[in-house]
C-alpha cells in the first residue's frame, strides 16, 4: 500500500485559490472569443445589402450577443460573490466605478473603455472627475499619467520574480492586466510558488481581474441608472471610500506625509484653481513630503 | 444634478475621447517602461521615492476633494453626513490589526444608503 504523502500546509491555500480561478478564466476566454466572432461576422456583413442572409446572420449575432451578455452577468456574479477576496473587492469597485460614470452623466462607452484600455482605478477616477469639471485635455492626460507612475515600480518588483528563461514579448501584453490587486496577491503568494509556475499563476489571476473590470463597469453603469437614488448613492461612494481606507495601510513615511499634505492642499487649491488642483496638490504636496522625508533621513544619518 | 450635466456638455465628445486616449497611452507608458527596465535597474532610486510621494499626494487630494467638495450625486448629501460616514468607516478599518477592508467598506456604503433611505421615506 502506498503511503500517503504528508500534505504541507503552505501550499494548500494556493491550490484552492487556483481551483477557484479556473472557472472565471474559462468564462473570460469565451467572452473574448464571442466578441471576436461577432466582429468577424460584422465585417463579413459590411459590404452586402440587406438580404435574407443579412437577417439570418443578424439574428444569429443578436442571439449570440444576448447569450454572452447573460454569461457576462454570470461572470460578474461569480466574481462578486464567490472566489478570492481580491476578485470580489475588485468587482465591487468596478461596479461602483460604472455607477460613478452614470452619476456624472458620461457616455457608457467612454466609462467602459477606461476600464478596458486603462485598467487603473485611481487614474480612471481622476479622468472622470476632471472630464466632469471640464479640465483641459492636456491637464487630464498629465494628471492621469502621473498617477500611473506606481506601475513602473510595481513592474520592477514583480517581473524579476519570473525565471529569466520565460521572458518574452508576452510580458508587454501581460503588464496591461497588472493592477494593484493582482500585484499585491502576486507579491504575497510568489514565495510559496515554484518560480516556473509563477507566470501561469499570475496570468490567470490577472486575466480575471482585468476580464471582470469592463463588464462590471458597464453593468454598474446600467444598474445605477435603474435603481433608486439611495442605492446608487452607496455605489458612487465605494471608490472614494476605498482610496481613503487604503491610506491607513500606507507605511513609508514620505508617502504618509504626502497623503496628509495632499489631503489639505487638494480641497483648498480646488477652491481657487479647480482645473489644476490635482496637479498642484500632487506636485507641491508630493515634493514637500519627499523633501521632509529626505531631510529627516539625512539628519538621522548625520 | 443640473450643474453636472451642463459641465459635461462643455466638454465635447471628441475632446473626451482624445483625453482618454492620451491618458491610456500615458498609463501604458509606465507599464511598458517597467517591463522593459525590470531586472535591469533597482527600484530604490530617489526619483521613484519622489514619484511615489507625488502619486499619493494626488490620490489623497482627489479622495478628500470627492468627499468634501463633490460634484453630482454625492453633492446632494450634506457634508456632515459624508464626513461622519467616512470617519466611521476609517474607525472600523483601524479597529483591528488584521485586514478590515470589507467590513469598513460595507460600513461606509451601507451608512450612505441608510441616509438616502431616511431622506427618501421621511
Amino acid at each position: 500500500m502506498v503511503q500517503a504523502k504528508p500534505k504541507s500546509k503552505g501550499t494548500k491555500g494556493t491550490v484552492l485559490k487556483l481551483d477557484i480561478s479556473v472557472g472565471p478564466v474559462i468564462w473570460t476566454a469565451n467572452i473574448i472569443a464571442a466578441v471576436l466572432v461577432v466582429v468577424l461576422l460584422a465585417r463579413l456583413l459590411f459590404p452586402w445589402r440587406a438580404s435574407r442572409l443579412f437577417w439570418a446572420v443578424a439574428s444569429i449575432v443578436i442571439s449570440w450577443s444576448v447569450m454572452w451578455f447573460l454569461i457576462a452577468i454570470l461572470f460578474i456574479w461569480l466574481n462578486a460573490f464567490d472566489g478570492p477576496l481580491e476578485h470580489r473587492s475588485l468587482t465591487w469597485l468596478y461596479l461602483g466605478f460604472g455607477a460613478m460614470g452614470q452619476a456624472n452623466q458620461l457616455d457608457i462607452w467612454l466609462t467602459s473603455a477606461t476600464s478596458f484600455f486603462m485598467f487603473a482605478l485611481p487614474g480612471q477616477v481622476v479622468l472622470i472627475e476632471m472630464i466632469v469639471l471640464g479640465s483641459s485635455g492636456v491637464a487630464i492626460a498629465f494628471a492621469v499619467t502621473l498617477t500611473a507612475t506606481r506601475f513602473f515600480t510595481m513592474c520592477l518588483t514583480l517581473f524579476p520574480q519570473f525565471p529569466e528563461k520565460q521572458r518574452s514579448s508576452f510580458y508587454y501584453l501581460l503588464v496591461h492586466l497588472m493592477a494593484m490587486t493582482s500585484w499585491a496577491i502576486a507579491m504575497k503568494d510568489f514565495p510559496k510558488i515554484h518560480p516556473d509556475k509563477r507566470l501561469a499563476y499570475f496570468t490567470g489571476f490577472a486575466l480575471v481581474c482585468w476580464g471582470v473590470s469592463t463588464p462590471a463597469t458597464a453593468l454598474g453603469y446600467l444598474i445605477a441608472g435603474q435603481v433608486p437614488t439611495y442605492l446608487s448613492l452607496g455605489m458612487v461612494f465605494i471608490n472614494p471610500l476605498f482610496f481613503l481606507l487604503t491610506f491607513t495601510e500606507v507605511r513609508p513615511r514620505a508617502n504618509r506625509v504626502a497623503i496628509v499634505l495632499g489631503a489639505v492642499i487638494g480641497p483648498v487649491s480646488y477652491l481657487w484653481y479647480p482645473d489644476y488642483s490635482l496637479l498642484i496638490a500632487g506636485l507641491v504636496g508630493g515634493t514637500i513630503a519627499y523633501s521632509i522625508d529626505k531631510y529627516l533621513r539625512m539628519k538621522k544619518l548625520a | 444634478m443640473p450643474e453636472t450635466s451642463e459641465l459635461s456638455h462643455l466638454f465635447n465628445d471628441a475632446g473626451m475621447w482624445a483625453a482618454l486616449i492620451a491618458a491610456c497611452i500615458g498609463t501604458y507608458f509606465w507599464r511598458g517602461l517597467g517591463v522593459f527596465l525590470s531586472g535591469k535597474i533597482s527600484q530604490d532610486s530617489e526619483l521613484f521615492n519622489w514619484l511615489s510621494a507625488v502619486t499619493y499626494a494626488m490620490v489623497a487630494a482627489l479622495t478628500l476633494r470627492i468627499i468634501l467638495l463633490p460634484v453630482g450625486l454625492l453633492a446632494t448629501v450634506p457634508m456632515s453626513v459624508r464626513i461622519i460616514v467616512s470617519v466611521l468607516a476609517v474607525l472600523v478599518m483601524i479597529s483591528k490589526k488584521e485586514k478590515r477592508m470589507v467590513p469598513a467598506l460595507l460600513t461606509g456604503t451601507i451608512g450612505l444608503v441608510l441616509y438616502g433611505l431616511w431622506i427618501n421615506f421621511q
